[in-house]
């Protein structure tokens, strides 16, 4: 009797520490999924002190008098984005303390994914970075969770290319941030060898490009990178031409949309041709271009971080205004990549972190020549593009000002609306892409690929 | 008194899973029927609606999830089998008492499933880049004239995912076939030796129908683990060539994160898994019973 009194103590008691046990779990479950995640979390826990002030802690801010109030962001990258939020915060007057959280970029879109999809409001962070591409996908999934900028920042003072990028429904939320202004990178030591100049460099058309790979297999040198499974450079030559892969409602541009019919077919020289290097990751494409097997890179203006890895080739490249497609349109400008800043509607000190970020980066010269002068990182802030950092040379370019030059394209980039569907489109292309690159006929291939996409998009 | 006993031993019983059984269900089977329910909305992130069984409709089209289905179902074809049999063969030829290092040698076949997920598809990615070793030692043998791009072309991109699975998980399921076979009587096969039976004999018509419950439990594990298969084909082929060797798991990370996230449409398929598994598992099952 005794010992069924002692068994029926013990199971009681078991019972209750699970209970328990669960509940606390279920109240700290986000915070401790999100300590596994990354290791900077504890300075957010610290955060929550200011949190029973909470309704007050807005106002104080607003009237910028009283104690610090913290701001959180989640972003990649702390060489780039957490060293430039660590520069507006020394430009900025009021009293914010900026807590940058680092995660890789897939992690940090991922996370803010599943964040605002759980509904729960109390880790949010007040700002968080998203790739523009991405950025009408999360506006268009989370109604209501961004904060409309459009009664502080002026749109006009930056890019056009990127207001469209950041809009959803007409209305602008985002703070555009960096530039993926596309630059057609190239050695100049191997296109002389070919018998080009910089000058024939300037205004290619794909057919001259092409030419050039011809003539550089003679050399024994490569053209480019090529990897079939990759059509990022779709992207590039799209809005060279004002095209995307999409149309203005978000349905599927393909069947008759020239331009990117002429990528395919250039897509598919390139896969049938003897001049390029083929890759199949980053780590092999970035080989390629440090080890000095091709001569030229296609890409947004960042892959210039990766280019002068190769220190030893210090003064043989050069950059040039990205080839022209030859349908109706076509220019030598165009981006790729680049991302924006967004506050959430929902967050601790959401107020305070669009005035902060409003008048840093949204209205502050002095944080862009900082940025361009010691890290070369480019915004897309129009007033900046005179600040003094953009003229000086760069030794590994050859004293070309590939700042400036970057700049001035920059202006020049045609607007197109993105939309929310990008990657579906880029999924569903390259879903029919083998079949094309067998000799497939390419209005059925890209008929299929809509057939796809609508699946994809439903 | 016979009551009482029976009610301490349900006590003594319960109390000792009962946290273990609170836990799996708050944080398996809680989820799982939650799951259910968000696969019958519809819409884009945070706008859902309920739409009855809409997605499960959707999925008839969608050649993507066919695709994926397929290439899913392909592998654990190819790749279970062989995987078994190589298992078994070198659990015997190692379970041999007169074998020297015998240990020794099971570590190294079973090393190969402590690396990491990640690394070993890296691993794996390097030996047959384009450059890679696997190219250069065929170039050098002259077996082939020109470097073969593996993981961009469809049949060699799959081969290369299955190899690399086989390697992985041969010496992880070695280890359950070794420890049954410890479990067989030595007297068994000293009277088939006195019967005159050979190696072949003794292993088919001994080994073999001894092992049969182990060789149903690896399989059933054998094949839950590959039609969850992610890590692997996203690091070696991104799903690559195309949608050629994308796997189901992978489609369902995509649906989620990498497009616009249909979180319901990715549930029904997770969903479609894991009816699967169930309907696959109880073939299994069938089979197994049957020859018994």
């Amino acid at each position: 009797m005794k010992k069924r009194l002692v068994a029926l103590i013990m199971m009681a008691m078991l019972v209750a520490g699970a209970m328990t046990g669960c509940g606390s779990n279920e109240t700290g479950k986000g915070t401790e999924a999100e300590k596994a995640d990354i290791g900077k979390q504890e300075e957010i826990q610290a955060g929550t002190e200011t949190e029973p002030a909470k309704e007050t802690a807005v106002e104080e801010t607003q009237t910028a008098s009283g104690e610090e109030t913290e701001i959180t962001v989640w972003a990649w990258d702390a060489a780039f984005n957490g060293y430039a939020l660590e520069e507006a915060q020394k430009v900025y007057d009021g009293n914010v303390k900026v807590n940058f959280v680092e995660m890789a970029k897939a992690d940090c879109l991922q996370k803010i994914h599943t964040t605002l999809a759980s509904g729960v409001t109390d880790d949010l962070p007040d700002v968080v970075l998203i790739s523009d591409l991405n950025a009408p996908g999360y506006l268009m999934s989370y109604p209501g969770a961004f904060r409309p900028m459009e009664d502080l920042l002026n749109y006009d003072d930056f890019a056009g290319y990127k207001k469209s990028m950041l809009s959803y429904d007409g209305t602008a939320y985002g703070i555009p941030f960096d530039t993926g202004v596309a630059g057609l990178f190239y050695r100049t030591d191997y296109i002389e060898e070919a018998g080009y100049t910089a000058e024939d460099m300037k205004n290619l058309t794909w057919g001259k490009y092409l030419e050039l790979g011809e003539k550089l297999k003679e050399k024994g040198h490569m053209l480019q990178t090529y990897n079939p499974n990759d059509i990022a450079e779709f992207q590039i030559m799209l809005q060279s031409a004002g095209k995307w892969f999409t149309d203005e409602n978000g349905s599927a541009d393909f069947k008759n949309n020239e331009a990117l019919k002429e990528c395919f077919e250039i897509f598919r020289t390139l896969n049938e041709s003897d001049y390029v290097k083929v890759v199949s990751d980053w780590t092999e494409f970035a080989g390629a271009i440090n080890g000095g097997d091709v001569a030229c890179v296609l890409r947004g203006s960042w892959i210039s971080s990766t280019i002068i890895q190769g220190e030893d080739q210090s003064g043989k490249w050069a950059v040039a205004p990205v080839p022209a497609l030859s349908v109706s349109g076509a220019t030598n400008y165009s981006n790729q990549g680049g991302s924006s800043w967004f506050v959430l509607a929902n967050s601790k000190n959401s107020e305070a972190a669009a005035d902060f970020m409003a008048k840093t980066f949204g209205g502050s010269t002095e944080l862009y020549n900082t940025l361009l002068g010691e890290k070369n990182i480019m915004g897309t802030y129009l007033p900046a593009s005179s600040v003094e950092a953009y003229s000086a040379g760069s030794d590994f370019y050859g004293g070309q000002t590939v700042n400036a030059d970057l700049a001035q394209w920059l202006g020049k980039i045609p607007a197109v609306a993105t939309g929310a569907f990008s990657a579906e489109a880029q999924s569903a292309l390259l879903g029919v892409m083998p079949e094309y690159l067998a000799g497939g006929d390419l209005d059925t291939v890209l008929e299929e690929a809509a057939t796809q996409f609508e699946q994809l998009i439903q | 008194m016979l009551k009482k006993e029976k009610n301490r031993y349900w006590l003594t019983g319960w109390s000792m899973v009962v946290i273990a059984a609170a836990f799996v269900l708050l944080f398996s089977y809680v989820p799982m029927i939650q799951a259910f329910f968000l696969s019958l909305k519809t819409g884009k992130g945070a706008n859902l609606r309920f739409a009855g069984l809409a997605n499960y409709a959707r999925m008839l089209n969608d050649k993507v999830f066919w695709t994926t289905l397929g290439n899913t179902l392909l592998y654990a074809a190819i790749q279970i089998p062989v995987m078994i049999l190589l298992s078994l063969l070198i659990a015997v030829l190692l379970n041999d008492p007169k074998l020297r290092l015998r240990s020794f040698y099971r570590t190294c076949i079973f090393l190969p499933c402590v690396t990491s997920l990640v690394s070993y598809s890296i691993l794996f990615k390097n030996l047959f880049a384009v450059d890679g070793l696997v190219n250069q030692l065929l170039l050098k043998l002259g077996i082939i004239d020109t470097a073969i791009s593996f993981v961009l072309t469809d049949g060699w991109a799959k081969a290369v995912i299955i190899i690399a699975l086989i390697w992985r998980y041969t010496g992880y399921f070695m280890i359950f076939f070794l420890s049954a076979l410890q479990n067989i009587d030595q007297s068994v096969y000293e009277a088939a030796k006195l019967d005159g039976s050979n190696f072949l004999q003794t292993f088919f018509r001994i080994t073999m129908p001894m092992l049969r419950p182990i060789v149903f439990l690896t399989s059933v594990m054998a094949l839950n683990n590959t039609l969850q298969l992610f890590d692997e084909v996203v690091n070696l082929t991104n799903g690559g060539p195309g949608n050629a060797t994308r796997t189901i798991s992978q489609y369902i990370y995509d649906l989620s994160f990498n497009f616009v996230p249909s979180y319901g449409y990715a549930a029904a398929v997770s969903y479609v898994v894991l009816l699967l598994v169930v309907i696959l598992t109880i073939i299994q099952k069938g089979i197994g019973r049957e020859k018994s």
